[in-house]
């Protein structure tokens, strides 16, 4: 067993001698987001582009993204009540995108009439390996679908939690977010610092995050420029399917 | 006559639309945009120390003795368009689970069912993950396991 090991780790230190880059899978699209009602369906085109020296061969199939103590899960289609995932109909469950080419196949998810799932992935799963130097790997890469069928949005946004810069860091300013709603939503928006006087001195974006129903999320933000000493207020607005949340937080800078 | 005519039109459209419709299809919203997943191995130079290829012995106790393989390597996930501060899930399971050996990934043990390694990998850069294989000796010689299987979805 020893021997063994040990050529393949001769191996492994030969073939790791330069860095290796043998190409991309790349599904479009990413994300789709999607909005209608229960009953209805969609069909989605998706394609798969296989940049590796390889064939890649894959099963596609769907599962659920549910959320359990505020984070997504994901489960096998028909695992739970309602599922969406169940309901697929992909042109064809498996196939070989041959190496360089794009293969485009379509989907077709249908709500049902009674359903608190709101996600769902449609998952490419590599059935032959690839070799990513010595280690042969399979991959599966997903494409999310989320779905929005009332206007049931709500997100709860927590206290404001300010961290003052220090002379290794930058100031960074947080809060938990929980979507209570019912729909998913993605939340984006800005951290204004104000001084004593209330002007304006600084602001912070707040990248995209994308939120489903019940899911907990710390969003952040980091201001990265030089604030002179004293006390600031911190704003914190998140916007989301056209409602505004603004939470406040007190800064000290020493 | 023309306006019979464009009224027949009118009308046949109309039933077969109504005849055709079935479901109403939901209404996707753009942008199209993709995920890329990427195996990027990492250097030998650069990170050679962490390949082990020593055996850990612990004398006195053969039932302990086992062989330790270690390596880094690299995922990059991509999305473009481009999302600043954008992340993806990343998870991995073993594609046959072997008991006798016992693989982590990031110190997260692997098995036939997937695993979360990162539940917000930052997109565009490379990440580096620690695979580490661990075989007692009293295996036999064979292939240790068929491979890893890495996934990525968008969040």
């Amino acid at each position: 067993m020893k021997r063994l090991l040990i050529i393949f780790l001769f191996t492994v230190a030969a073939s790791a001698q330069a860095k290796v880059h043998d190409g991309a899978l790349t599904l479009s699209p990413a994300v789709i987001t999607l909005r209608g009602a229960s009953g209805q369906s969609t069909t989605q085109v998706v394609r798969l582009t296989n940049g590796t020296s390889q064939d890649f061969a894959f099963d596609v199939t769907a599962e659920d993204v549910i959320v359990r103590d505020g984070k997504r899960v994901m489960s096998k289609a028909g695992q739970i009540a309602g599922s969406i995932a169940t309901t697929a109909a992909f042109s064809q469950r498996s196939g070989v995108v041959h190496a360089g080419d794009t293969m485009a196949m379509t989907v077709t998810l249908t709500l049902p009439p009674s359903t608190d799932c709101r996600a769902v992935v449609v998952l490419f799963r590599g059935t032959r390996k690839l070799m990513n130097g010595p280690l042969p790997v399979l991959a599966n890469i997903g494409t999310l679908l989320t779905f929005a069928i009332s206007d049931d949005v709500s997100l709860d946004a927590g206290a404001v939690a300010v961290t003052p810069p220090s002379s290794s860091a930058n100031a960074s300013i947080s809060n938990v977010c929980i979507n209570n709603g019912r729909e998913p939503v993605v939340a984006r928006g800005v951290v204004a610092i104000l001084d004593s006087r209330g002007t304006l001195v600084g602001r912070a974006p707040i990248e995209p995050r994308r939120l489903l129903p019940s899911e907990r999320a710390v969003i952040r933000a980091e201001y990265p420029s030089d604030l002179a000493p004293g006390r600031y207020a911190v704003l914190l607005t998140l916007g989301y399917e056209g409602k505004t949340v603004v939470q406040r937080g007190d800064l000290v800078v020493p | 006559m023309k306006r019979t005519l464009l009224l027949a039109i009118v009308i046949s459209l109309c039933a077969g639309s109504a005849l055709f419709a079935g479901r109403r299809r939901a209404v996707a919203l753009p942008p199209q945009d993709e995920l890329t997943i990427e195996f990027v191995a990492v250097a030998a130079s650069t990170y050679g120390d962490v390949i082990d290829l020593g055996v850990i012995t612990h004398p006195g106790r053969h039932d302990r003795r086992r062989t330790i393989v270690r390596q880094l390597f690299g995922v990059r996930l991509t999305r473009l368009p481009q999302v600043s501060g954008g992340t993806a899930v990343l998870r991995a399971s073993l594609k046959t689970d072997d008991p006798r050996c016992t693989v982590t990934v990031d110190g997260i043990r692997l098995g036939a069912a997937m695993a979360m390694i990162d539940p917000r990998v930052p997109l565009g850069v490379v990440t580096t993950h620690r695979l580490e294989i661990e075989v007692p000796d009293s295996v036999p010689e064979g292939p240790l396991m068929s491979g890893i299987r890495w996934e990525a979805t968008t969040n």
